[in-house]
């Protein structure tokens, strides 16, 4: 079962009103003709009881008469009461109730009871005094997440013990919950039941839309079958963020099914070269924007090359991009993040999948294996290079070098309480890639190995409080470890960096107050290193370096190993103030964060000394705050600005590669954006962004640059643009996106130089695509993407090499020209069908079906008279299959 | 270029991650118009002070040119770790203020300056006023330190640059005392490596500077090959090469003197990883050029672990008679240089 995170915003606030006294009056029975006169007394209303002021119709700040006619006994007892002018149902049946409970005189006629009939106003006046309420209420609709068309019937329940049903325009209401996390259940005869949570606070009202798939043949996907997605109210933890459902990720042509690899997709995502796998949002470097599953820090997102992501695609529920401008709560990187949600453990029976393309095969299973506790496990390995060494020639991985990669999960999460969960679990993934390129003259032979391997084992404590409020407590151990061993000839490059990872990351997020709700905690990080380097200091090229693919790394090698810390202990704050009934929200926030940057060698120790250690300590205060403003209920506008520190890499701070005494990096960011909400489904999104960067590492300029200063923190930086969102939710049997991102990244390397362009910058990137169900389990989809070249420095000359036989380029402007753009078109068709009480698919998933020769890179003859490119991926179809149960 | 051995692969299993590589003329043995092929320092390494004479090889589509307009400067500028080219860019610019001429004319010789050490070698640069030492020059994977020789030849298609790296005595950085005394005493300074023959199918060919020209057939492809002195693998007092761990006491036959081997030598080297002095040899590079015809390979070459004292390569003369010229430079691994030519005529 899917259960869609959802937090709630502070519902509006109820308006009690209370009822004023009615006005009473007999209508007397005429004497008949004829009859002698009697003396009549009309009914004396002795006992009054006032009607509750119905809550649902507060909002609308009115009041109300209901003309009744009660029936009254010659006791003085109420026989019955009808109503005779309506002034709505909930007038109407809050009167009802209440005039039941009157107690009046009987009538008289000569001093003789009688019962009677008498017409009674019952008059509603609405007050403006506020009454705080001690409970919270529900009410939305539940709709056909399809068609969109309510669905009636359907049951309503809650952990309480109330329920209700939805009317026939799939309304529901439920009064009077208390405050406190609670599980709504949803059930029908045509639904599967689904669930979610909602968390209660008193005196506000959660106005939710649940949008459903009626139920089908059982399925044992869980993507196809209970998906239970809110839609509103929803709160806008990120002012600007996009985050794509596991559902329609696995429908995106070119993720192969991969739900992470959708994120390449999002508005803000430069295209990454072909082979790098490298996430570029907002034009800043790779290493600025960090990855996140459920809060714990992960390297990367993407396996080399980027054909695949580092975890299984049955452990994801969503993925969020927020390219910048988020909240206190993270920290530590200059660029945006990206956040991985995990599927809950929380299915009953036992379920997994196996699938297998020509790029990898994976498995997983996920099981409840006794009342409170639940397992899962999945694990993927790679055999493209033994694919392609089947299919192609040798040369194969010249240059793009073939990735070998293999992940894992695990995960064990077990229930002490109805709303407090434990879970421990690991994650692993490893990749490996070689290539070489031999050469009669062993002074041009090349070869390169790399090896990335990373592994985080965590405990996550999760408590849902009686308040609504939840309390999270995430430590996290790991480790991270990548090689590279280069050969140029006699020229060797080894960097190796062994770094064991401590996090903490403990929360509570909840209300406050009425209008205020808020999230405290602490995010801690310790990292610590164990580098070695030898070879030339510029290999491997830095951001900013002048060169040419494929050139030889400068001759003069060093060597060597350092042991570097670097910790930070992170309190952080942020209000959600909502204001104007919700329409306005404040969210302020701060993150102070202390670091300590230490290494074990201040300076290259002479032959024979220890080595000197050197410590740094930093302290900064990162405000943030962000604002949004719901015009009506289809128009917003949002703004955000923020402060951000990053610390030096530890490849940075070799006393011989780097300088051992780096500072935090640091940036500034705003962005102004609006959404409109064009239809229920249909949405469109525009977001302008501006951000500073200072305190860059950069290569020392410097002839003579001092010992252990090889770099010098002179670089800034600055990155803006706009980016642009069209977005089609489901709705039949279509969803897509349209998206557009022109933006400019451009650094300084040292105040005596001028701007230049970023080496990630890519001032338009256009993606639009689509996916349509056709019907009998078939389903097509399209891609189309657009892309500038990354820019590169020209070579406008060379000089001869006499000692090597070899030329030197002597360059232009720096990154003056660009790679041609990038552009494809990718398309994938797949059929789901049912093999017994299982699900299977088979898709064929095809890349630049254009056959379209991309430029990826610019490569020069030996004399640097020619230029040409080299070109990525021809048509590439993949055919996969997945089973699931 | 990749190729696809079952096409059938492209459609059914796809998945093909390629990358393909333009084509693009990467033929440089071909010598069409003016070039620098080659610059020789004789000693091959000298320490600050020292005298280097240099000499040239360049020539044209005929063949041996006059450079008798060729401008030798001595670059001063050191190069920042921003650049990663091996030299700084001033080196190549004619007339920039950081070069010191050391002559005009198909050779030239000059004394290396004195602070040749600070500026290209382990020792720490001169300090500036109030600041902290420099940041020495990182060895190359021999130990080795370089001058900068910038070498400007005028010629009808423009300016030819080319960049001589002259190998320094600067001694070894980063090494105890004990261990630089050890380097000090068993290392041998360079000697530029020497064509002994060229054999084409086997059969000797004359050198140019024999005057005598060599008969090809047109179109007839040949096979090229090298060769270079052998070189001692252990020492032997009395071989004529003063090894490593020989001394002028032990051996003063060959060490008085010290003469050293214009093949492959063994040197030794500060080894990084290890922090010891280790052992090593040269590799042996060869570059081929021609003004006509083709080879198969543009270099070939032995690196350190290769005890061949040769290298071949094939060659396509060109299928219409006339003269050409054919040119043999090796380059070891320490930055010695050694060439001979041979005037070919092609029947």
């Amino acid at each position: 079962m899917s259960r869609a995170a959802r937090a709630l915003s502070a519902a509006a606030a109820l308006a009690l009103a209370t009822t004023t006294a009615a006005r009473v009056y007999a209508q007397a029975q005429p004497p008949a003709d004829g009859a002698p006169q009697r003396t009549i007394v009309p009914p004396k209303l002795v006992h009054f009881v006032e009607a509750e002021f119905p809550p649902s119709e507060a909002a609308a700040g009115k009041g109300a008469t209901v003309l009744l006619q009660i029936a009254i006994s010659a006791t003085g007892a109420v026989a019955d009461v009808k109503v005779m002018e309506t002034a709505g149902a909930a007038f109407d049946t809050a009167a009802v109730a209440a005039a039941r409970q009157f107690v009046f005189e009987p009538a008289l006629v000569d001093g003789k009871p009688i019962p009677v009939k008498i017409t009674y106003k019952y008059v509603f006046t609405f007050t403006e005094k506020m009454v705080k309420k001690t409970t919270g209420d529900f009410e939305g609709t539940i709709r056909d997440r399809a068609t969109k068309k309510p669905m009636q019937d359907v049951r309503v329940a809650l952990d309480t013990g109330q329920t209700t049903v939805t009317d026939a325009d799939g309304k529901f209401k439920i009064l009077d919950v208390p405050v406190g996390e609670h599980t709504v259940t949803l059930s029908g005869e045509h639904l599967a039941t689904v669930g979610t949570t909602e968390v209660f606070e008193a005196a506000k009202r959660i106005d939710a839309t649940y949008e459903v798939e009626p139920k089908k043949e059982k399925s044992s996907n869980p993507d196809e079958e209970e998906e239970l997605v809110v839609t509103a109210p929803r709160i806008k933890k990120q002012v600007v963020s996009t985050q794509v459902a596991a559902e329609q990720a696995t429908r995106v042509p070119g993720t192969q099914g991969d739900v992470l690899k959708v994120v390449e997709n999002l508005p803000g995502v430069a295209r990454s070269a072909v082979g790098s796998g490298a996430l570029v949002v907002w034009g800043s470097a790779p290493n600025e924007t960090r990855v996140y599953v459920d809060g714990i820090r992960v390297p990367r997102l993407y396996h080399d090359g980027g054909y695949r992501s580092i975890m299984s695609s049955d452990f994801v529920k969503s993925v969020e991009l927020i390219p910048g401008g988020y909240g206190a709560a993270y920290g530590r990187g200059l660029g945006g993040i990206v956040t991985v949600a995990m599927r809950p453990l929380d299915e009953e029976g036992i379920h997994g999948s196996v699938a297998a393309d020509t790029i990898d095969a994976s498995a997983s299973v996920r099981a409840k294996v006794a009342d409170r506790l639940h397992v899962a496990i999945a694990a993927r390995k790679s055999y493209l290079d033994t694919v392609l060494s089947a299919v192609t020639s040798e040369n194969v991985g010249q240059y793009v070098p073939i990735p070998r990669y293999w992940d894992g999960q695990a995960r064990v999460a077990y229930d002490l309480a109805q709303h407090e969960t434990v879970e421990i679990g690991g994650l692993i993934s490893s990749d490996r890639t070689t290539r070489s390129l031999p050469n009669a003259d062993p002074s041009l032979a090349t070869s390169q190995t790399t090896g990335t391997d990373f592994h985080r084992i965590y405990v996550r404590y999760e408590k849902h409080l009686a308040d609504g409020a939840i309390a999270e407590v995430i430590p996290s151990f790991g480790t991270d470890t990548t090689t590279l061993v280069n050969q140029y000839g006699n020229t060797p490059t080894e960097l190796s960096n062994t770094t064991s990872i401590y996090g903490l990351r403990a929360d509570w997020r909840g209300p406050v107050a009425k209008f205020l709700s808020a999230t405290v905690g602490v995010d801690a990080e310790m990292l610590l290193s164990n580098l070695h380097r030898s070879g030339s200091i510029g290999a491997p090229p830095r951001e900013g370096d002048i060169y040419v693919f494929g050139e030889p790394p400068p001759p003069q090698i060093n060597e060597d190993d350092w042991q570097t810390t670097i910790a930070s202990v992170a309190p952080y704050a942020e209000g959600d103030f909502s204001f104007f009934d919700d329409t306005l929200h404040i969210v302020p926030g701060a993150r102070l964060e202390p670091f300590v940057t230490s290494t074990n060698k201040v300076t290259p120790p002479l032959p024979g000394n220890p080595p000197v250690s050197t410590t740094r300590e930093e302290q900064v205060i990162e405000p943030r705050v962000s604002v949004r403003y719901a015009f009506t209920p289809e128009i917003s506008a949002k703004a955000a600005y923020g402060q951000y520190h990053q610390a030096p890499q530890p490849e940075d701070l070799s006393a011989i590669f780097g300088t051992p005494t780096l500072a935090l990096s640091n940036a500034e960011q705003s962005l102004v954006g609006t959404t409109m909400q064009m239809t229920e489904a249909l949405s469109v999104e525009v977001t302008g962004f501006y951000s500073t960067m200072g305190n860059l590492p950069v290569r020392s300029q410097s002839e003579s640059p001092l010992i252990a200063h090889a770099l010098d923190q002179t670089g800034i930086g600055r990155r803006y643009g706009m980016q642009f969102l069209l977005r089609q939710q489901k709705v039949g049997k279509f969803f897509g996106w349209v998206s557009y991102t022109i933006s400019r990244s451009e650094r300084q390397d040292a105040p005596n130089l001028g701007w230049r362009l970023f080496d990630y910058d890519q001032p338009h990137v256009f993606t639009a695509l689509g996916s349509y169900d056709l019907g009998l389990g078939f389903d097509v989809g399209a891609r189309f993407r657009f892309a500038s070249g990354y820019p590169r420095t020209p070579v406008i000359s060379s000089y001869y090499d006499v000692t090597t036989d070899t030329y030197e380029p002597l360059f232009g402007a720096h990154n003056s020209i660009r790679i041609p753009a990038f552009y494809s078109l990718d398309v994938r068709l797949s059929k789901r069908f049912k093999i017994g009480r299982s699900d299977a698919e088979v898709y064929l998933d095809v890349q630049n079906v254009t056959n379209h020769a991309n430029a990826e890179e610019i490569v020069y003859n030996p004399t640097f008279t020619q230029r040409g490119y080299i070109t990525g991926l021809p048509v590439m179809p993949v055919l996969g299959g997945r089973w699931s149960w | 270029m990749v190729v696809v051995k079952r096409s059938v692969a492209w459609v059914s299993v796809g998945a093909v991650v390629v990358a393909c590589a333009p084509s693009l003329n990467d033929t440089v043995s071909l010598v069409m118009a003016p070039r620098i092929l080659a610059v020789q320092s004789i000693p091959a390494e000298a320490p600050p002070k020292g005298k280097l004479n240099l000499t040239t090889l360049v020539v044209d589509e005929n063949g041996p040119i006059a450079a008798d307009a060729i401008h030798w400067d001595f670059c001063t500028a050191r190069n920042p770790l921003a650049n990663l080219g091996p030299v700084n860019p001033a080196c190549q610019e004619y007339g920039n203020s950081a070069l010191v001429p050391i002559g005009v004319g198909p050779k030239a010789a000059g004394d290396i300056p004195d602070i040749a050490c600070r500026q290209y070698g382990p020792e720490v640069p001169e300090p500036k006023a109030n600041e902290t030492p420099g940041r020495p020059v990182d060895p190359d994977t021999t130990g080795g330190y370089y001058q900068p020789v910038s070498v400007f030849a005028p010629s009808s298609s423009g300016q030819l640059v080319g960049i001589f790296l002259a190998r320094l005595s600067c001694g070894v950085s980063g090494a105890s005392p004990t261990q630089s005394a050890d380097y000090n005493s068993r290392y041998r300074i360079n000697e530029n490596p020497q064509v002994t023959s060229l054999t084409a199918s086997g059969k000797p060919l004359d050198l140019d500077t024999t005057g005598k020209t060599n008969a090809v057939a047109a179109g007839q492809r040949l096979q090229l090959q090298v060769s270079w002195p052998v070189c001692p693998v252990v020492d032997v007092c009395g071989d004529g090469v003063c090894g490593p761990d020989e001394t002028k006491t032990e051996c003063p036959k060959d060490c008085t003197n010290p003469q050293g081997c214009a093949g492959a030598e063994r040197y030794v080297n500060f080894d990084l990883s290890s922090a010891t002095v280790a052992d090593e040899r040269e590799g042996i590079h060869v570059s081929w050029f021609a003004t006509g015809g083709s080879f198969d390979l543009d270099r070939t070459g032995t690196d350190g672990s290769d005890t061949d004292t040769n290298s071949t390569n094939g060659w396509q003369p060109p299928s219409q008679s006339g003269p050409l010229h054919l040119w043999v430079v090796l380059h070891d691994d320490r930055g010695g240089v050694g060439w001979a030519g041979y005037a070919l005529n092609v029947q």
